[in-house]
C-alpha cells in the first residue's frame, strides 16, 4: 500500500510538471493579456507600467523559472483580473463546484446501479425495457438542451424553482439533474451489460444449488461482481466531471463554481488563474484515479494494489 | 439393497426446440453411486440440472416425467413451488461442479461461502456457524482449515477448492449428492485424491451419489451401477462389474474401446540423428518487485532442462499443469523469454535469433494449442485459417490458396465442402484437425501439440490423436505430444519425458519408463491413471504392481 501511493505520488509530480510547462506556454501563445487588462485608451506610459507590474516585461523563460520557483514556495501569483491572489479567487469557487458534481456523482450511483442491475435480472419484462428506453432517451440528450428545458418548464412556466444562484437546497435540484443525466444514462448500459456478463456466471448455479433464493443470489453474488466493471468506468466518468463536466451546467445556472471562472479566465487571458486551474484539475484527477484504484482492490480481492501501475 | 432415495421416472428435459433428455429412468438408493456416462451432449449435464430443477434458469422445462426424493415422506420435484424447492437445494440435494475455480464466487471469503449454505438451512449463532464451516474443511483434509475461511477462491490450487466445494455441498449433511465431473478439470494425481475422498466421505454418511463423467477410468474406480447415455437416451444400464466385463450395447463397447488407459504398448524408438536438441534451458518470467524500485525477482517456468528429440521420433512430455511443460514448448518455438541454455534444430542454434530471422525457424517448427476454438480466429473461414501460414512464408500465392487448402483438409480427413465453414460451425475434434492442418500447412520438420486432445471427448480424443500418429509417420516428423495423461501418450510416443517443477526427472522410452519408472513422480502419476479393466469399486482391492504385471508381459 504505502509503496503504491509513494508510485503514486511520483507519477503525479512528474505529471504536474508536464501539465505546469504545457499551460504555461500555451496560454501565452493564444493572445496578450494586457491588452484585456488595460483596455483602450491608455498611455503607453501607464502600460509599460501595468507590464512591469505584472512581471511580463522578462522574457518568457525567465517568466517560467520565476513561476517555478513561486510554485515550490506555495506563491500562484495574482489574478490579473481580480488583482488578488489566484488562490483567494479560487478557494471562493471550490465550494460550489464540488457540492454541484459531488451531487451528480451521488444521484448517478444511486440512480444508475440499481436500474442497470434491474434491467438485467427483468431483461424480458417490459418494465426493464422501458428502463432501457429511457437510458438511450437520456444518452441522447446534451445536458444544456436538458437544462434549458428545466428551467423554460420549472422556472418559467411553473415558477417553482429558482433558475439561479446556490443559496437553497431548492437550487441543486436542476442543475445536479441536468449535470448527471448523460453520466447516468450511460452507467445503466454499463451496468445492465456487466450484470448480464456476471448472470452467466457459473458460481450463481453454485449459489442456486445451496438453496439461496433469487434475491439472496442478486444481492450477494451479482452486485459485488459487477460493481468491478462498473466501477473502472464510473472512475472515468468522475474524472470527466471534474475536469470539464460542469462548465456548460455552470454557465447556464449562473453557477459562482470553479468551470464558470476558468472560462472567463481564458477569454481574458488571465494566465494565473489558468494555469492554477489547470494545476488543481491535474491533482485532482489522479487523486480520484488513486481513489478508484484504491476501491477496485478493496472489491476484487484477485487485483493487488500496485499491480495494474505497470 | 435398502430403499430408494431418488427415483426418476420418464424423464424429458427440453431446451427450445432441441430435447437433450429423452425419457430416463433410474433409481438410486442410499450408499449407493450410479454414474451417469455419456459424451458431451448425451444430455448428462441436463439431467442433473432437472434434478435439482436449477435447468429452468439455464433456459430448458421439464417437459415430462417424474423426479421422486424419498425423506421421511416423498416429494415430487418437478411439482414443488420455487420455494421448497429452495428448501431441498443444499439441504437434501448438494452439488458439486466440474470447475471448481468458476464455480467459487471470486469476490467472497471461503468461509463466507461455506456459513451461507449453513445458514440459509439452519439458524445457528456465529461462533457455531465457524465451528462448523472449520468442520466442514476439515472433513475434506483442508490443512490448516481455520485459516482458510479468510481466504479467497484464487489464493487456493484446483485441489484445495474442489475440496472446498466439496466441504460446501457436504456442510449441511445432505442425503444425495450429485457430482458433475467433479474430477475432470483436474490433475490426474489430484484427480485420484478427490475421488478417494468421495469415497470416503460417502462411506461415513452413506449419502447416495450420482456421479456424472465422461471418463469410464472414473466411473470404474466410483459406481456400484452404470447408466450409458447418448444423445439423451439411456443405451445401457448396469451394475459396474457387468457392464466393463461383458457390455451389452455396441455404443459401450466403443466408448470401452476408446477410454485411454495404460498397457497398450508403444511403439519402438527409431534410431535417427536428433532433429531438435534442447540442453540446459532456463526460461525466466518477470515476478513481483519487492519494494518500487526493487529489481523484479525472475520466477523460473523452466529450470535447466535438457531434450533431444530424433527425425521421426515422438517424444511424450508428461507432468501436471503449472509444471513448466507449455513454457518449454513455447521457448522452443521462442515465444517464451529464454534466460540461459541453447535450443538447436536441425544443427542450428535458434536461441539467439531475433525478428525476421526467426522465420525460417518458425517453418520448420510448428505448434498445436489446447483450445482449439481459442486458437482460431472466429472471423476467418476455415480456408483462410489452414493457409495463413504458408501466406506468410511466401509458400503460397493468393491465388492458390483454396487448392492448398483442399489438399490440407483431406490430410486431416476434413471434407473440402466445409472450406467456407468458419471455426464456431465445426465441432471441437474438428477445430482441433483444423489447427493440425494450419500447422502441416508450411510442411514443418517438428510440431509441437500441447494438450491438444484434453479438450475434447474420449472418442474424439483417440480419434485425433491416431491422426496426429499417422501424419507423424507417413510425413516423417518429430512430433512433441505433450500431456497431463499417461494413458493417452503411451500409444503414440517413442520416448517419454517426465516434467516436474521446471525440471525433467525421468526420461527414457515409453515402454521402459511405465514398466519400471525410477521416479516417484513418475510412479505417481502412473499410478493415477484411472484404468477400465478391473472396477475397483466392485473387485477387491489390487496393488498397482499387479495391477499392470499382464500388461507388458
Amino acid at each position: 500500500m504505502l509503496s503504491f501511493l509513494s508510485m503514486r505520488l511520483v507519477k503525479l509530480v512528474v505529471t504536474l510538471f508536464v501539465v505546469i510547462t504545457l499551460v504555461f506556454f500555451a496560454t501565452r501563445l493564444s493572445g496578450n493579456a494586457i491588452d484585456f487588462i488595460a483596455g483602450e485608451g491608455l498611455d503607453a506610459q501607464s502600460r509599460s507600467e501595468l507590464i512591469a507590474y505584472y512581471g511580463l516585461r522578462e522574457d518568457i523563460l525567465t517568466q517560467y523559472w520565476r513561476y517555478l520557483r513561486g510554485i515550490v514556495e506555495g506563491e500562484f501569483g495574482l489574478s490579473f483580473t481580480e488583482r488578488r491572489p489566484v488562490t483567494q479567487v479560487f478557494w471562493e469557487r471550490v465550494g460550489p463546484t464540488l457540492q454541484l458534481i459531488g451531487g451528480a456523482i451521488l444521484l448517478t450511483l444511486v440512480v444508475a446501479v440499481p436500474a442497470g442491475i434491474f434491467a438485467a435480472v427483468r431483461r424480458r419484462d417490459a418494465s426493464a425495457q422501458g428502463v432501457m428506453t429511457l437510458a438511450f432517451l437520456g444518452y441522447a440528450t446534451p445536458n444544456f438542451v436538458l437544462a434549458t428545458l428545466l428551467l423554460l418548464v420549472f422556472s418559467y412556466w411553473l415558477q417553482i424553482l429558482p433558475s439561479a444562484g446556490n443559496d437553497t437546497w431548492a437550487h441543486y435540484l436542476m442543475p445536479v439533474t441536468a449535470l448527471s443525466l448523460t453520466y447516468i444514462a450511460a452507467l445503466i448500459r454499463y451496468t445492465r451489460n456487466a450484470t448480464l456478463d456476471v448472470l452467466g456466471q457459473d458460481y450463481l448455479r453454485t449459489a442456486r444449488a445451496k438453496g439461496l433464493s433469487e434475491r439472496e443470489v442478486v444481492t450477494r453474488h451479482v452486485l459485488r461482481n459487477t460493481l468491478i466493471t462498473v466501477l473502472s468506468v464510473f472512475g472515468l466518468m468522475v474524472t470527466a466531471l471534474v475536469s470539464s463536466g460542469a462548465v456548460v451546467i455552470e454557465s447556464i445556472f449562473s453557477w459562482r463554481g470553479i468551470g464558470d471562472l476558468l472560462v472567463r479566465a481564458a477569454i481574458r487571458r488571465d494566465y494565473p488563474v489558468l494555469q492554477f486551474g489547470v494545476l488543481a484539475v491535474a491533482v485532482a484527477v489522479v487523486t480520484i484515479n488513486t481513489l478508484i484504484d484504491i476501491a477496485y482492490a478493496w472489491v476484487d480481492p484477485r487485483v493487488r494494489l500496485g499491480a495494474r501501475l505497470t | 439393497m435398502s430403499a430408494p432415495l431418488l427415483e426418476v421416472s420418464d424423464l424429458h428435459v427440453r431446451f427450445g426446440d432441441n430435447e437433450a433428455v429423452k425419457g430416463l429412468d433410474f433409481t438410486l438408493h442410499r450408499n449407493e453411486t450410479l454414474a451417469l456416462v455419456g459424451e458431451s451432449g448425451s444430455g448428462k449435464s441436463a439431467t442433473a440440472l432437472a434434478l435439482l430443477r436449477l435447468i429452468e434458469r439455464e433456459g430448458g422445462t421439464i417437459t415430462r416425467g417424474r423426479i421422486r426424493l424419498f425423506d421421511e415422506k416423498p416429494h415430487d420435484l418437478t411439482r414443488l413451488s420455487d420455494r421448497q424447492m429452495q428448501a431441498i437445494r443444499g439441504r437434501l440435494v448438494s452439488m458439486v461442479f466440474q470447475e471448481p475455480m468458476t464455480a467459487l464466487n471470486p469476490t467472497m471469503t471461503v468461509g463466507r461461502q461455506l456459513t451461507e449454505v449453513l445458514e440459509r438451512h439452519a439458524s445457528l449463532t456465529r461462533r457455531e456457524l465457524r465451528r462448523q464451516a472449520v468442520a466442514a474443511l476439515e472433513r475434506v483434509q483442508v490443512p490448516r482449515a481455520a485459516e482458510r475461511l479468510g481466504q479467497y477462491p484464487h489464493e487456493l490450487s484446483g485441489g484445495q477448492r474442489q475440496r472446498v466445494m466439496i466441504a460446501m455441498a457436504l456442510a449441511t449433511g445432505p442425503r444425495l449428492l450429485i457430482a458433475d465431473e467433479p474430477s475432470t478439470a483436474l490433475d490426474v494425481t489430484t484427480q485420484a485424491e478427490i475421488l478417494a475422498l468421495l469415497r470416503r466421505l460417502q462411506a461415513e454418511t452413506e449419502m447416495g451419489v450420482l456421479f456424472i463423467t465422461h471418463d469410464l477410468g472414473v466411473v470404474a474406480e466410483m459406481a456400484d451401477r452404470v447408466l450409458v447415455l447418448k444423445a439423451g437416451r439411456q443405451i445401457e444400464s448396469a451394475p459396474a462389474r457387468a457392464l466393463f466385463t461383458a457390455p451389452q450395447a455396441p455404443y459401450t463397447r466403443r466408448l470401452l474401446d476408446a477410454a485411454p488407459r495404460l498397457g497398450g504398448g508403444s511403439p519402438t524408438p527409431p534410431a535417427t540423428s536428433p532433429l531438435l536438441e534442447v540442453s540446459d534451458l532456463v526460461t525466466a518470467y518477470p515476478g513481483r518487485r519487492a519494494h518500487p524500485f526493487a529489481a523484479r525477482q525472475p520466477v523460473r517456468a523452466v529450470d535447466g532442462v535438457s531434450l533431444q528429440i530424433g527425425r521421426g521420433e515422438t517424444l511424450g512430455l508428461v507432468g501436471e499443469s503449472g509444471c513448466g511443460k507449455s513454457s518449454l514448448a513455447r521457448s522452443i518455438l521462442r515465444l517464451a523469454p529464454i534466460q540461459s541454455g541453447s535450443i538447436r534444430l536441425e544443427g542450428r542454434d535458434v536461441s539467439q535469433l531475433h525478428g525476421r530471422h526467426l522465420l525460417p525457424m518458425r517453418r520448420a517448427a510448428q505448434m498445436i494449442f489446447q483450445d482449439p476454438f481459442a486458437s482460431l480466429n472466429p472471423r476467418l473461414p476455415a480456408w483462410k485459417l489452414v493457409t495463413e501460414p504458408a501466406l506468410i512464408h511466401g509458400l503460397v500465392s493468393e491465388r492458390e490458396r483454396r487448392d492448398l487448402a483442399v489438399t490440407l483438409l483431406s490430410e486431416v480427413t476434413l471434407d473440402s465442402a466445409h472450406l467456407d465453414r468458419y471455426p464456431h460451425q465445426f465441432s471441437g475434434g474438428q477445430r482441433q484437425r483444423l489447427c493440425i492442418a494450419r500447422a502441416l500447412s508450411v510442411r514443418p520438420r517438428l510440431i509441437i501439440a500441447d494438450e491438444p486432445v484434453s479438450a475434447l471427448d474420449v472418442s474424439i480424443a483417440r480419434q485425433v490423436t491416431e491422426l496426429l500418429q499417422d501424419i507423424q509417420q507417413r510425413h516423417g516428423l518429430s512430433l512433441l505430444f505433450i500431456t497431463h495423461d499417461m494413458a493417452v501418450v503411451e500409444r503414440i510416443s517413442h520416448r517419454l519425458a517426465v516434467m516436474l517443477g521446471g525440471r525433467i526427472v525421468e526420461t527414457g522410452p515409453t515402454a521402459e519408463v511405465l514398466t519400471s519408472p525410477q521416479h516417484d513422480y513418475t510412479r505417481k502419476l502412473i499410478d493415477a491413471v484411472p484404468h477400465t479393466e478391473i472396477p475397483r469399486r466392485v473387485s477387491t482391492a489390487v496393488s498397482p504392481p499387479e495391477r499392470y504385471a499382464g500388461a507388458w508381459v
